[in-house]
């Protein structure tokens, strides 16, 4: 089977999604990310998964980023689909590694601000460069979300458990902006991801002011 | 590659119940020898009991044979062989280093999908057999049973694989080299991040041989 012909079934089949698979799906990791720790109040260790799970999706900053990368992966279509959503995790764990090494990078906070804004501005103008450019991006940004992500882990009272949660959100995110924009790449001619992309954009200047 | 309906909710029923299976596996079981259960019950729970081997071993099953299945699934057990009998003697500290590996490993078997050339996907398939036999020897108990008790581990870890082989042989998704791409990224990041964790753990030291006996002076304040 060809290449694209994978790739419009993998389009199909996030198209044909229902409420009811996604519903299964949220319901499977909230039971897995339950923990007997969670319920007890004053505990004071960062925990495994849960601990792990939430980091990005709490952060509305990593939360946007790679929301955004799922959503540009789509616009820009082909194999970017998925080497997007394959690139960012990996180079995100290099920068995760300097973080547990404790290795210092410059102004982290505010380079992830400024991939919120640079994804954004990107998905507003249907930027659509060759994929190794925007992987390149891609590849630059995840290394300051994984250094912040990454300098939590050696608190953790599981690291295996804290890495697994982490990642697994991170790839869960992607995909519902993959999902995104499959769903609405292609209405109004595309102005309503663009919309959306204008929004993330001002939400990284916001990210900056702060 | 079409299936018959009957097929395929079989490949449904198999996928939920092995699904089930991963979210059920702890991680605190696996290296504990219960005394209560035969060595061949605890060689066996041992890699179906620890989510830290059944998840890797699953994705390796799910990447395994994209065309050679007859070829790879004997370097799997060549690797185990070799790394349990040829690079052996590693010491215990280095288990949180094997675990990393092999969850990059088995990260990369999905990841050589995207690659051009099916012999691309063999030498990360050798790689997660020799971590897993290494990972074995390391965990094995210290008596003269070990070698059964690895083998029935070892005999686990195919059979997870094998089941996650026949799995994506029985579903057959058109989607699914895409979506194990994805997964396989996941699984080396997580193998990225723990091989750090390890490398930055303060490391484990044992000192109850240290402490020094104190009889001599309990015998001097026993003295009047």
């Amino acid at each position: 089977m060809s290449e694209d012909q994978s790739l419009a079934n993998f389009r199909r089949f996030l198209g044909r999604l229902r409420w009811q698979n996604v519903f299964g799906l949220g319901l499977a990791l909230v039971m897995l990310s339950a923990s007997p720790a969670f319920a007890h109040t004053g505990t004071g260790v960062v925990g495994g998964f849960s601990a792990g799970f939430t980091h990005p999706i709490f952060g509305y900053d990593h939360l946007l980023a790679m929301l955004a990368v799922g959503l540009w992966g789509a616009q820009i279509g082909g194999r970017a689909l998925w080497e997007l959503p394959v690139t960012f995790p990996l180079v995100m764990a290099i920068g995760g590694a300097l973080g547990i090494a404790g290795v210092p990078l410059p102004q982290v906070e505010v380079l992830i601000a400024l991939s919120v804004l640079f994804l954004g501005l990107a998905i507003a103008a249907a930027f659509n460069p060759s994929n190794w450019i925007a992987m390149i991006a891609i590849g630059l940004f995840a290394i300051f979300h994984g250094h912040a992500h990454g300098a939590e882990l050696p608190n953790a009272a599981n690291p295996l458990a804290y890495a697994v949660g982490f990642v697994l959100a991170t790839g869960l995110i992607h995909l519902v902006g993959i999902g995104i924009g499959l769903l609405v790449g292609q209405k109004l001619d595309g102005w309503v991801a663009r919309a959306i992309g204008v929004a993330i954009a001002a939400s990284g200047v916001c990210f900056l002011a702060a | 590659m079409a299936r018959s309906g009957r097929t395929r909710r079989a490949a449904h029923l198999l996928l939920s119940s092995a699904g089930a299976f991963v979210v059920s596996a702890g991680s605190a079981s696996a290296h504990f020898i219960d005394s209560s259960r035969s060595i061949v019950e605890n060689g066996m729970m041992h890699t179906l009991g620890s989510y830290q081997q059944v998840v890797p071993l699953a994705a390796l099953g799910f990447g395994l044979g994209r065309s050679r299945p007859w070829l790879v699934a004997p370097i799997i057990v060549l690797g185990i062989i070799a790394g349990y009998f040829f690079l052996g003697d590693a010491p215990f500290r280095w288990f949180p280093y094997l675990e990393a590996m092999l969850f990059i490993a088995c990260g990369l078997v999905l990841l050589s999908d995207a690659l051009p050339g099916w012999h691309l996907e063999l030498p990360p398939t050798m790689l997660s057999g020799l971590t897993f036999g290494m990972l074995l020897l390391v965990d094995a108990p210290d008596d003269p049973q070990a070698l059964v008790f690895s083998a029935f581990a070892a005999l686990a870890a195919l059979l997870i694989v094998l089941a996650f082989a026949l799995i994506r042989y029985l579903l057959a998704w058109s989607w699914i080299s895409i979506a194990g791409r994805i997964a396989g990224a996941w699984l080396v990041a997580i193998g990225i991040m723990l091989l750090a964790a390890a490398a930055t753990a303060p490391e484990y030291v044992d000192d109850s041989a240290e402490i020094p006996i104190e009889a001599p002076d309990i015998q001097q304040d026993r003295q009047p």
